[in-house]
């Protein structure tokens, strides 16, 4: 399907429509159970999906919304961690994006368009950045840009569909599923999400990114906009779906009427509006044009807003050059550097909770082909940003590969399998239990060491800027003892206690001055009722929370 | 419940409080050509839903004139379903009553996939001559009352208005067994005035009754009680007041086939605008267009209140194709639940019918079970017939479509594939959305939104600097090499287009 040369402009940015995608499971999930509360509001409590504490005598029926308060810590408090995703349409050339430029290999198979050393971004001695991407040397130079070389599986398809779902899903190339990697990770970082939703849509995808990415369990997760357009009129005037913009007739009046209806029932909608609200983008952040800019400045006004969503996904298209690659790919990767650097400077002070990372579906061909372009591969680098990263090149890079290939094998086989970097996302940077990652992953795949150069379980970390580190509880679940470590940077008066699904404390586990450095907070979680606590750590300038579950 | 207190929740008949413009204010017919959405917006508004051979076979008539002829030949010579082995039998039993009650609703659920105008007509008239089982309670009544309404539901009026007070579940539901000479009920007297004829007022906005009416009427009614051991009503002269009464301006011993046919010799102006209004709310919107009420009432009063002569009349305006009332009204639970069913051809399983019952009921619709006397507000009620829609029932709307389209909750497994061969072509992304959005919808998608559309549920993942030809063959490339895929991106496109605000509409 991709043996032409001829190639349509890039899409123009997608105007306002009269329909707008709310796109079923993204939320429906939720909406159904909430709206079941809402009619249940009479019936059992355990009918309406209320928790259940405790037994016999002493149980408790909690309502589902009261525990609201302690999710909100978890979203807000505990780890307020981002992961923002950049999908690249289309199969990017990473040859072209990160060039091992000491490689005859790669100038011998590129006569046209191999890129001269001198145009370069040096990285180091052997690679250097694509020069249209001149723009990030600042934040690599801050140790803040990681490039994994050459990531890719066992396998590799070229089928853009497949292979898009199979890093959307995080399968083997022979394996079909119908859910995401971070849709199963939210299943976990989240258990209960879906009868018990949360008040903020926990992912928000915008402009097209897959929508697999996202899917759990209980079907796509969060809140999806189909363009930055259809996310500007929420942020302007609170309407998902548009409610001016009907036919002048009692058809038309009967359309308002249901669009209003939507609009107000949607479940995320406040939160999403709220946060729109409250964060502004900084004008001197200098986002360029184009869908990518657009996209990446509703995610950092949502996250300085406030909002608690993980995981944001984003896209931009056109990486599929079968022809004249050159002018092509130049003008998308300046725009992805331009973009992200922006994003960054937009951020400001929630720049470091912020971890971005690059893919697409697949790698280019080695050599050029007769349209000045290259064709479907395998393997590709991926970038990852953000003040949360090891900067620097990880996995074994292209050039000596390239060297000892024979000319008739096209494809860059894979070096680091990009299951490890999803892994580094989820245990270093999210702080998942091993055995969760392994859960979401398939196993197997560890974690790249130093990619998250702030894992949240390490209790050797510096605290954070606040000065106050809170480590995630071992054993986790657990039946007797528990030890949560922590870390002050300064000596002090410091609260800890044991708080309840309704925001009560249950236990005081330290009421103390404490001297700077690491410390251990015991527990003994013998006479607690099974289910899910928060362990919340105060110092007068700071406050920590991590979930403990108790099992009986 | 207590029946006085849901029979004070009613208030004055309303009266029509806005007409809204439209191109045609009468029941000149319609002209024009014979086209594909004309013919779906027929189905759509005779069935529950429009399914893919209800269109074609009415699109085949060739003119509106003779599909509309073609439903109403089939309405009438439709059989009746089987009725339930106990159907002749009542119980003390409770839990016994109230499975035999679900079986029944299941079965009419089933009915209403299969029974066209029919059985929109009979609902028609379900919620006209309203009648609750918690009040009456015996489920075999409720198949009595809803085999009568089907076999007096295409065709003329009077028969209804006659028989209906007869039968054990309206006796019971407003009270006329209890009333009898010396101890009058003036219950059911009031509603076949208010409610089930003519209405408290009539066009020229002048009272159609007085209290004395009322009580003459109700000894008229006197004497007819419920035969339980054979289910139906029966006259008992020593409980009729056999006495002189004035109804109307009209004196004489009357009884209760008198009362009727007063009803119709003195108020025909009154009954046939009420009627036609009634009419009017169902096929075309809530809000009565005054002209085309007036001229329904008149083809009413000429037929001798034929019900299939004035749809013939309606169903064939140019009013009623009219762009702005098509997609103009709310679906009712019931259009929506059976509507899904029979737009993505899905025969309902038992334990799917099973889930239409709860659904429905949970968002505000209980065949057999109407919430008053007076029906659903949802059909006809020009001031709250938005009560359908509201954002608690909207999440259930959307979760029900979506439950057929998945699978879930007691519907089986859904293969979209039969349906994209015959509405469109499957190997073609773009034609195959516009063609589900016209199938499903009643308010046409723009073409930018029906490709948005395409984009993020067929073409998802698809790098948008493609040429269209190549979007194209990357969906080619699904639906040859991966047809499992190609039906999970399908339910996602029809997931997403019964979840637009659109499909709400009929």
């Amino acid at each position: 399907m991709c043996d032409h040369d001829l190639h349509a402009p890039t899409r123009p940015e997608t105007k306002r429509r009269a329909i707008s995608l709310d796109f079923g499971r993204d939320h429906d999930r939720d909406h159904a159970t909430w709206s079941r509360r809402d009619f249940l509001t009479g019936a059992t409590a355990a009918a309406a999906g209320a928790f259940l504490l405790g037994s016999g005598a002493h149980a408790r029926t909690v309502r589902a919304s009261s525990h609201t308060p302690l999710l909100r810590s978890l979203g807000g408090v505990e780890t307020d961690r981002v992961l923002v995703i950049i999908q690249l349409g289309g199969g990017n050339d990473g040859l072209n994006m990160v060039v091992p430029y000491t490689s005859d290999a790669y100038y011998r198979r590129r006569p046209q368009i191999g890129l001269a050393e001198s145009s370069l971004m040096t990285l180091d001695g052997d690679y250097g950045l694509n020069g249209a991407m001149s723009s990030l040397e600042g934040m690599w130079g801050e140790g803040d840009l990681a490039i994994v070389h050459s990531a890719g599986y066992p396998n590799h398809s070229r089928s853009h569909f497949r292979s898009t779902d199979i890093w959307a899903s995080a399968s083997d190339a022979s394996e079909t599923r119908s859910d995401g990697w971070t849709g199963r990770s939210v299943d976990r970082m989240f258990p209960g999400h879906v009868s018990d939703p949360l008040p903020y849509p926990v992912a928000v995808r915008i402009g097209g990114a897959s929508s697999l990415l996202t899917r759990g369990a209980g079907g796509a997760l969060g809140m999806s906009f189909s363009n930055p357009g259809q996310f500007d009129r929420l942020a302007q005037t609170g309407q998902f779906y548009d409610e001016a913009d009907v036919p002048a007739t009692l058809a038309g009046e009967e359309l308002r009427f249901v669009r209003e209806i939507y609009n107000s029932g949607l479940r995320y909608r406040d939160a999403v509006y709220n946060a729109s609200q409250a964060g502004t983008n900084d004008a001197e952040a200098g986002y360029p044009g184009g869908g990518l800019a657009s996209s990446l400045a509703s995610v950092a006004r949502l996250i300085k807003g406030g909002l608690g969503s993980r995981i944001f996904a984003v896209s931009i298209g056109g990486f599929d050059t079968h022809s004249n690659q050159l002018d092509r790919q130049t003008g998308l990767l300046r725009q992805i550097a331009e973009s992200v650097r922006a994003f960054y400077a937009d951020l400001g002070a929630d720049a470091d909770r912020v971890l971005t990372m690059t893919f697409s579906e697949f790698g280019r061909t080695i050599s050029q082909n007769g349209s000045a372009g290259t064709d479907h591969a395998e393997a590709s680098p991926l970038l990852v940003f953000g003040g949360g990263v090891g900067g620097g090149l990880y996995g074994d890079g292209p050039g000596p590969v390239l060297d000892g290939l024979p000319t008739n094998q096209n494809a860059l086989p894979m070096s680091v399998d990009f299951r490890r970097v999803y892994a580094s996302v989820l245990t270093d940077w999210f702080g998942m239990p091993d055995a969760d990652t392994s859960a979401v992953l398939g196993g197997g795949f560890s974690p790249l060491t130093g990619l998250v150069a702030r894992p949240i379980t390490s209790v050797d970390d510096a605290p954070e800027a606040d000065g106050l580190r809170l480590g995630a509880p071992t054993p986790n679940p657990v039946v007797g003892r528990a030890a949560v470590p922590f870390t002050l940077d300064a000596a002090g008066p410091v609260v800890a206690e044991l708080v309840d699904l309704q925001g009560r404390t249950v236990r005081v586990l330290l009421d103390a001055e404490r001297p700077a450095g690491d410390g251990t907070l015991a527990l003994d979680a013998r006479g607690l009722a099974a289910g899910l606590y928060l362990v919340r750590l105060r110092t007068p300038r700071a406050s920590r929370a991590v979930p403990l579950t108790v099992v009986r | 419940m207590d029946r006085r207190a849901f029979l004070s929740r009613r208030r004055p008949a309303p009266a029509p409080h806005h007409t809204h413009a439209s191109a045609s204010a009468d029941l000149s017919p319609v002209s024009g050509e014979w086209t594909a959405a004309r013919a779906a917006h027929l189905v759509r508004r005779t069935h529950f839903g429009a399914s893919r051979a209800d269109v074609v076979s009415a699109l085949v008539r060739g003119s509106a004139e003779a599909a509309v002829a073609a439903l109403i030949d089939a309405a009438q010579s439709r059989p009746l379903p089987d009725e339930p082995g106990w159907a002749s039998q009542t119980t003390s039993n409770g839990g016994t009553n109230i499975q035999r009650l679900y079986e029944w609703q299941r079965g009419w659920y089933a009915e209403m996939m299969e029974g066209g105008l029919r059985e929109k007509l009979t609902l028609f008239w379900h919620d006209h001559f309203a009648t609750a089982q918690v009040t009456y309670e015996q489920a075999s009544f409720a198949v009595d009352y809803l085999t009568f309404l089907r076999e007096e539901a295409v065709g003329p009026f009077r028969p209804l208005l006659e028989g209906i007070g007869k039968r054990p579940a309206m006796l019971r539901f407003l009270d006329n067994d209890a009333n009898e000479a010396g101890n009058l009920n003036e219950n059911y007297a009031r509603e076949i005035m208010e409610l089930f004829s003519m209405g408290i007022t009539g066009p020229d906005g002048q009272p159609n009754y007085t209290q004395d009416d009322v009580i003459e009427a109700a000894r008229a009614l006197t004497g007819w009680v419920v035969d339980e051991n054979n289910i139906r009503g029966r006259f008992r002269s020593e409980r009729h007041d056999a006495g002189q009464k004035t109804i109307l301006g009209r004196t004489g011993a009357w009884d209760h086939d008198d009362l009727v046919q007063i009803l119709f010799d003195e108020r025909a102006d009154a009954i046939a605008h009420f009627l036609a209004g009634k009419l009017y709310a169902w096929f075309v919107h809530p809000v009565p267009n005054a002209g085309v009420v007036a001229a329904l009432a008149s083809v009413l009063q000429q037929s001798d209140f034929d019900v299939p002569t004035a749809l013939r009349a309606l169903l064939t305006s140019a009013h009623f194709y009219d762009p702005a009332v098509v997609g103009a009204r709310l679906k009712s639970p019931m259009e929506l639940a059976i509507g899904v069913l029979r737009e993505l051809g899905v025969t309902p399983s038992a334990a799917a019918l099973e889930t239409i019952r709860t659904r429905t009921q949970s968002i505000g619709q209980e065949v057999l079970n109407p919430p008053s006397v007076e029906g659903w507000p949802g059909y006809d009620d020009p001031l709250e017939y938005r009560a359908w829609v509201t954002t608690g029932t909207i999440p259930e709307r959307r979760g029900l479509a979506e439950s057929v389209i998945y699978g879930e909750s007691g519907f089986a497994g859904y293969d979209p594939l039969p349906l994209v061969e015959q509405v469109s072509d499957r190997f073609d992304p773009y034609r195959l959305v516009r063609d589900l959005a016209d199938h499903l919808l009643a308010i046409p998608l723009t073409d930018a939104a029906a490709d948005e559309l395409a984009e993020q549920t067929v073409l998802d993942g698809v790098p948008m600097s493609y040429s269209r030809e190549e979007r194209n063959g990357f969906w080619v490339e699904i639906v040859v090499s991966a047809e499992p895929v190609a039906r999970e991106r399908l339910r996602h496109l029809l997931a997403a287009l019964v979840n637009l605000p659109e499909y709400q509409l009929v």
